[in-house]
């Protein structure tokens, strides 16, 4: 069963680096400083614990890094780290709120920032460009799109629930029983 | 929320396992330099076929869309495209006339056509991978001729260049404003040399090596010098945004890109040359 967990969540993290890549760009040409595929592996920390985030983080990471055409590794290490670190720390924190879901998406997505930096900092390579302001706007972003995500699922089931009872063709009428 | 927790010491032998496979990996690249692996190629080359078959499927109902709405205002866009055309073909004359003026001067002058390169259009299909790379997925490869760093316009300039060995259907471009991308380039109205390169900033690049005594000013054209090879001499990278005279003998100079790197759609992959002096540096 776990392999199954480990399994959808790889998939997971494969449609998001996807959609991320592909689909983002047609929506908006304004770049969005979002990491779809960390996403979906705090998501399995919080949810499935470190061993399945260690696997994902560290499956999405690689394919980052290789698709990237850079060094590979940086990635896959950070995304694996920040997993087990959310995996095991997360057991300690009561996440039911979710703003503080959304703080914790938010201190991963930094933490991941750190781990990542810091590995190119170790191998003294130069290091791919980002700003301050824009890995907190990345920060910021992965916690609204989790955020966004959560509302839009628990939003479904009242939205089909609404269609079915307003939207019926026998909805509205005055039925009596003859 | 936390349904299944693994606190087995197995976690932290997987997590010990992974991080120590990680360092090898990293430190067996740094030594031997990284790229060319087989398996990015082949990772490479089959998420961008997924990515192009996403993008002609969102294309294909983007179209439908567009086109349907396109037919409710059919008779507006008719009468506004007439009135275009008309307008149009008084520009084409005025156009036609330059160009005689334009090829009787280049006759005159004896001068080789400097854009004699052999090109071909190509799309986007994806942005870049990883958040901190700036890099664009095409949708040519080497079945359609592109090889390893071959050069990469638009119409407004030089966009970048083919990174590593392409797949047969897609490339992927490292982006002129990518914090390792680097180009030979000069001051258009001196003809002063140094290298422009991306910097934190996406919108704004760098240009290194332009020796104080030159004549620099804001709002100078820079276009790139052929000398690394890679870009043919003469395209387009920017404007010059600010002079500061730096610490050392050289100024630092900002460079805003002509191309808009977000709003990419179309571009050219320079795939041979025809002519040897096109891609030879320009001479002094």
């Amino acid at each position: 069963m776990k392999n199954a967990y480990i399994a959808l969540a790889l998939g997971a993290a494969l449609l998001a680096q996807t959609a991320e890549t592909a689909l983002l760009r047609m929506v908006t040409t304004v770049p969005v400083p979002v990491d779809l595929a960390l996403i979906v592996v705090i998501y399995a920390a919080l949810s499935r614990g470190a061993a399945t985030a260690i696997w994902t983080g560290t499956a999405a990471g690689l394919l980052q890094d290789v698709l990237s055409g850079g060094i590979v590794g940086p990635s896959g290490l950070a995304k694996c780290l920040v997993g087990a670190i959310i995996g095991l720390g997360g057991t300690r924190l009561d996440l039911t709120a979710l703003w503080s879901r959304f703080a914790v998406y938010v201190a991963a997505s930094l933490l991941h920032a750190v781990f990542f930096y810091g590995v190119y900092m170790l191998i003294d390579t130069g290091a791919p460009g980002a700003s301050l302001v824009f890995l907190l706007g990345q920060a910021v972003v992965n916690g609204l799109v989790f955020v966004l995500g959560v509302g839009l699922v628990r939003a479904a089931p009242m939205v089909w629930r609404w269609q079915r009872t307003y939207r019926s063709p026998l909805a509205g009428r005055n039925w009596e029983l003859e | 929320m936390v349904a299944n927790v693994d606190h087995r010491p197995r976690t932290s032998y997987l997590l010990l396992a992974v991080v120590v496979g990680h360092l090898i990996l990293i430190s067996a690249q740094v030594r031997a330099g990284p790229r060319n692996s087989v398996l990015e190629h082949v990772a490479f080359g089959a998420f961008a076929e997924v990515q192009h078959a996403l993008t002609v499927a969102w294309q294909a109902v983007a179209d439908t869309a567009s086109e349907y709405v396109a037919l409710r205002d059919l008779h507006a866009r008719n009468d506004a495209l007439a009135a275009e055309v008309a307008e149009l073909k008084l520009q084409l004359q005025s156009q036609r006339a330059q160009a005689r003026r334009a090829g009787s001067l280049e006759a005159l002058l004896d001068m080789r056509n400097s854009a004699d390169l052999a090109t071909i259009a190509a799309r986007v299909i994806a942005s870049g991978v990883a958040p901190y790379t700036r890099t664009l997925t095409f949708d040519r490869g080497h079945a359609d001729g592109v090889s390893a760093d071959a050069a990469v316009i638009a119409p407004d300039g030089v966009v970048g260049r083919v990174l590593g060995a392409p797949a047969r259907s897609a490339s992927q471009v490292q982006l002129l404003n990518d914090r390792n991308a680097a180009a030979g380039a000069r001051v258009e109205r001196t003809r002063s040399a140094g290298i422009v390169h991306g910097t934190d900033d996406e919108s704004v690049l760098a240009m290194e090596y332009v020796s104080t005594t030159e004549d620099v000013r804001v709002g100078d054209r820079i276009v790139t010098s052929g000398i690394d090879g890679i870009y043919p001499p003469g395209y387009v990278i920017g404007d010059v945004s600010a002079v500061r005279r730096g610490s050392d003998l050289h100024f630092q100079i900002s460079v805003e890109p002509a191309v808009d790197f977000a709003r990419l759609e179309d571009v050219l992959v320079v795939v041979q040359e025809r002519g040897a002096p096109a891609l030879m540096a320009e001479n002094e």
